[in-house]
């Protein structure tokens, strides 16, 4: 077998050529950009080999360029008669807004494989949220498996290195009673993708030891094609280890797993739709144990000092990492030396496999014997494949052939730049249908018909799967309660066995008020994640978020312009609410052509916006299970009549409606109140209303502490007197909170100026009842409800 | 090429195959009266009964919860059901060989030895043929980067 480098002929080629060169390779590369290479390489007076050219194929794909949120976007919006019109680039936003806070709490933003922020004096929180769409899709369990095991690595590769403590998962399905028919070729049954996912995030977490505590699932019919898998990691990193540098001769050292042909094209085919006919190659299967070796023994390398920089070898394997950590240098890479699964690999299948557990170290020259015994006695593979040489291009060569040489100046900044075109209309708000409550039995059926939908019930079957007590740090688990039957806010981690300070991770996700309005839809998951984290004890003015946006096809101006509103919304309601975007990922065109029909199928705008908060002492956080018969009940924040794109709405079959609006200084002048109180041992439960709205959020607390309640919903301060508003209304900024009576004085003293309601009290007969206007309006047994909020979601 | 077989011990439920069972059925398909399953190791390089005796005694077997199997003599003790092999397309990572090659090393049992890994189930009931590839495609196996083998065949076209 010949396994030189080919040459591809693009000088002289016409722009047709230049398309099917992309196309057949699976480059995804438009034309401007093929027009770059041809134009480059004319220069040099010479074709590129396959090597370069794939080289440069990964370095600009969007998985690793962000090609969309670098554009330059014409964008126009048009509300009702009010027309705007701006000039957008959409990471420039999102830094923005991170800029404009200057928060003492950012450590490292937007520049490394993680975020982090400070968690005290001496340590450092890297949190990293990672999309593997596309792989889950086609495999769910090594998709799910893999994307685990990848944002571990980005953690480990945030600084010199965080030790992973947390791990999240976030997931959208389609709705799992679809009929086999109805499925196109080539697509999973979204069963299947939901155990295969869960399957895979649960064995690649629990093997490597890290828990799996707080996560989000979405079920929708528009996520059928193209399902979404959000896997996240916190780790703990001593700050004198944040900063990190490549220096000039540095040795390259691979170390993990062997590098095979699985992932092969990951970066790129991240870029284009799915369909039936993807090759093996780009899946790829995970091995944790190989990680967990490697992550132990890399925290000890960490410790000594051995290396100066480290990376994870993700999308674009070597390609990226070695190519990222030399931009400022240069390096020459022998791929002959890239320890192998099998031999009968070609130069550019090494560089650019995605072949999992693997990280780049650059070493100095002085500490590379002690870092390779290191590495060896703990059975590791680590293994020098080249240098960083002040060069500045990239040269790679296999067995004295050189089969890359380009300039990493053209590599990393001559991408042309895309300008795109973008728009939204949409009605004045208030314009659209209110259409009032359906005929339905009764108050009591109602409520039981939502506490059984897939996307408010219990999520107890796939959290029992995880541990999410490994490390013995977790406080607040995900159910919670005496038998652990009432669902958490957020999970409260403490990080140091000899302190109590700790750390809370909560998440907003709701795509169904991105269908009527991305904006709002921003402002809610961003207020959403803040109050999960205010719920558990964290403080809302030490919280940070990181952003992760899904689209379907971008390409279009219309898709494009739900994106920008939800840009302009993250930007907007992250200022008002103090919180710094520290990270974020986008993973565009989501969308399915099915193959005998030619009919194309997006996702919804997803946005998944996590939040990490500083929890100053975990012995006071909170909980949402009732704790006592006799104590208060109070609503807090204000109630409005906004049912579109409501839990409510969707199980009613209801359309139209205003979507909830987060009004950010009304909410955070609440939380600020709520979490002194908290911090003063007077409250004693504490859960946000979300999903379903009040009504699902009393009988979660009532579930949790096995307790019943009276409470009399006509108290709640509102817009809106219907009952349906009452109940089911998802407006943010609110809360139901648990004061016993001998507080309830100091309680409301220090809520002065908050909009606040005294409902009622938590009882002891197990049953929940409700009245307004005087009378019963319905009673729901704590016992019954949980039944039916535990069977919403087969396994 | 040799193959040893490691299933559960008849006292000890197979909640694998019992899920296996479920999934079948939710495709539309009600004939499956039982679904048991074994995971399936297949060597190449060692010719020897005792050596492959030896790795599946030491190495790939829990002996309080599982008995083994060499060559296909599991099959031929379950002659009533219709039997199909699933194993990853060449070339796709797979994880637990690399685990058995590591083991046998570090037990000192053998070296330069292929392995690869893959799962056996064992479907009992009145199956058509045309169902027997539906529950393979949509249930047992994901074409991406498996690919399934018909070892026994009982059932309705028998």
């Amino acid at each position: 077998m010949n396994r030189r480098a080919l040459e591809i002929s693009v000088v002289g080629a016409c722009d047709g050529t230049l398309l099917e060169i992309s196309e057949k390779n699976l480059l995804a590369l438009n034309l401007g950009e093929m027009k770059a290479i041809r134009d480059y390489f004319s220069k040099a007076g010479r074709n590129p080999t396959d090597c370069e050219i794939e080289t440069i194929a990964q370095t600009w794909s969007e998985h690793c360029c962000h090609k969309i949120f670098r554009a330059e976007i014409e964008y126009e919006e048009k509300i009702g008669e009010q027309c705007h019109r701006e000039k957008i680039t959409l990471l420039k936003e999102i830094k923005r807004a991170t800029e404009k806070m200057n928060s003492g709490l950012c450590v490292s933003v937007f520049k490394d494989n993680a975020g982090i922020i400070r968690f005290d004096d001496s340590h450092g929180l890297a949190f990293k949220v990672e999309t593997h769409n596309h792989p889950s899709a086609l495999e769910p369990y090594g998709g799910a498996g893999t994307g685990t095991g990848g944002v571990i690595r980005d953690v480990l590769g945030a600084g010199k290195g965080a030790r992973p403590v947390l791990n999240t998962d976030v997931f959208c399905f389609g709705v799992q009673d679809v009929s086999y028919e109805e499925l196109p070729k080539g697509v999973l049954h979204p069963r299947r993708i939901f155990r295969g996912v869960v399957s895979g995030v649960r064995d690649y977490g629990n093997r490597m030891g890290i828990p799996t505590a707080s996560g989000a699932i979405v079920f929708d019919r528009e996520y059928q094609n193209n399902s979404l898998v959000f896997c996240g990691t916190v780790g703990v990193i001593p700050l004198a280890q944040v900063e990190k540098s490549v220096e000039q001769n540095d040795f390259i050292v691979l170390i993990g797993g062997k590098t095979g042909r699985d992932g092969i094209h990951g970066a790129t085919f991240s870029s284009i739709s799915l369909d039936a006919s993807i090759s093996t190659s780009v899946v790829q299967i995970g091995n944790p144990i190989v990680e967990k070796k490697m992550m132990d023994v890399l925290m000890t390398a960490r410790d000594e000092g051995l290396y100066n920089f480290i990376t994870d070898c993700g999308a674009g394997g070597l390609s990226s990492a070695v190519g990222e950590m030399g931009s400022d240098t240069g390096a020459i890479v022998n791929l002959e030396k890239v320890p192998l699964k099998y031999e009968q690999l070609y130069p550019w299948e090494i560089w650019i496999s995605e072949s999992q557990e693997r990280m780049v170290l650059s070493v100095p020259e002085r500490k590379i014997k002690r870092l390779l015994d290191l590495f060896a006695s703990e059975d590791v593979e680590a293994t020098v494949i080249g240098r960083f040489v002040k060069t500045g291009r990239l040269k790679l060569s296999y067995e004295n052939d050189v089969v890359c040489d380009i300039d990493m100046d053209f590599l990393h900044k001559g991408i042309p730049k895309q300008r795109l075109s973008a728009q939204f209309s949409a009605g004045r708000k208030g314009a659209a249908e209110r259409r009032r409550v359906p005929k339905i039995t009764g108050w009591k059926e109602a409520v039981l018909k939502i506490l059984a939908s897939p996307n408010v019930a219990s999520r107890e079957t796939v959290i029992r799967q995880y541990d999410h007590e490994v490390q013995a740090r977790t406080v607040v688990k995900p159910l919670t309660g005496m038998e652990g039957k009432g669902p958490s806010d957020a999970a409260v981690m403490k990080l140091f066995y000899d302190g109590y300070r700790g750390f809370a991770v909560g998440c907003g996700l709701n795509p169904f008020y991105g269908k009527i309005d991305p904006y709002h839809m921003a402002g809610c998951c961003i207020e959403e994640a803040l109050r999960n984290l205010v719920a558990v004890g964290a403080d809302p003015c030490q919280a940070a978020i990181l952003d992760n946006f899904c689209w379907g096809d971008v390409n279009g101006k219309k898709e494009l312009g739900t994106l920008v509103r939800c840009v302009r919304g993250c930007r907007d309601f992250a200022v008002q609410y103090g919180l710094p975007f520290i990270s974020g990922k986008d993973s565009l065109n989501n969308f399915f052509i099915d193959e005998e029909t030619g009919v194309k199928t997006s996702i919804p705008g997803t946005l998944l916006i996590s939040a990490v908060g500083i929890v100053p002492d975990v012995r006071l956080s909170m909980t949402s299970d009732f704790k006592e018969s006799g104590n208060f009940l109070y609503v807090c924040g204000k109630t409005r009549r906004e049912m579109g794109g409501s839990e409510y709405n969707r199980v009613f079959g209801i359309s139209g409606g205003d979507v909830p609006e987060a009004v950010p200084p009304e909410a955070m002048f609440l939380m600020k109140k709520l979490h002194f109180c908290i911090g003063g041992g007077i409250i004693k439960a504490c859960h946000d209303c979300s999903d379903g709205g009040l009504a699902v959020a009393l009988m979660e607390m009532a579930m949790g502490g096995g307790r019943g309640a009276e409470v009399f919903i006509d108290r709640i301060v509102s817009d809106d007197v219907a009952v349906e508003t009452l109940l089911f209304s998802e407006s943010q900024g609110r809360f139901v909170v648990e004061v016993d009576a001998e507080s309830a004085g100091r309680f409301e003293k220090i809520m002065g100026g908050a909009v606040i309601a005294n409902v009622g009290r938590v009882s002891d007969d197990r049953e929940v009842w409700v009245f307004h206007g005087g009378e019963k309006l319905f009673s729901l047994d704590v016992e019954e409800a949980g039944n039916v909020w535990r069977s919403g979601l087969q396994w | 090429m040799n193959i040893v077989e490691v299933c559960n011990k008849k006292t000890v439920p197979d909640v694998f195959g019992q899920e296996i069972r479920g999934n079948i059925r939710e495709t539309g398909i009600g004939g499956i009266e039982e679904v048991l399953t074994s995971e399936v190791y297949r060597f190449e390089g060692i010719s020897s009964r005792d050596e492959l005796t030896r790795i599946a005694g030491e190495i790939l077997v829990d002996a309080v919860a599982q008995d083994y199997f060499t060559g296909d003599s599991n099959v031929e003790r379950r002659n009533g059901y219709t039997v199909v092999d699933v194993f990853y397309r060449k070339g796709v990572t797979d994880a637990v060989s690399d685990t058995v090659v590591i083991a046998m090393r570090d037990a000192g049992i053998r070296t330069g030895v292929s392995v690869s890994t893959g799962r056996r189930y064992y479907l009992k009931g009145n199956i058509t043929d045309g169902d027997v590839r539906t529950i393979c495609e949509k249930v047992l196996v994901n074409p991406l980067i498996q690919e399934y083998a018909l070892v026994q065949r009982k059932g309705k076209n028998e």
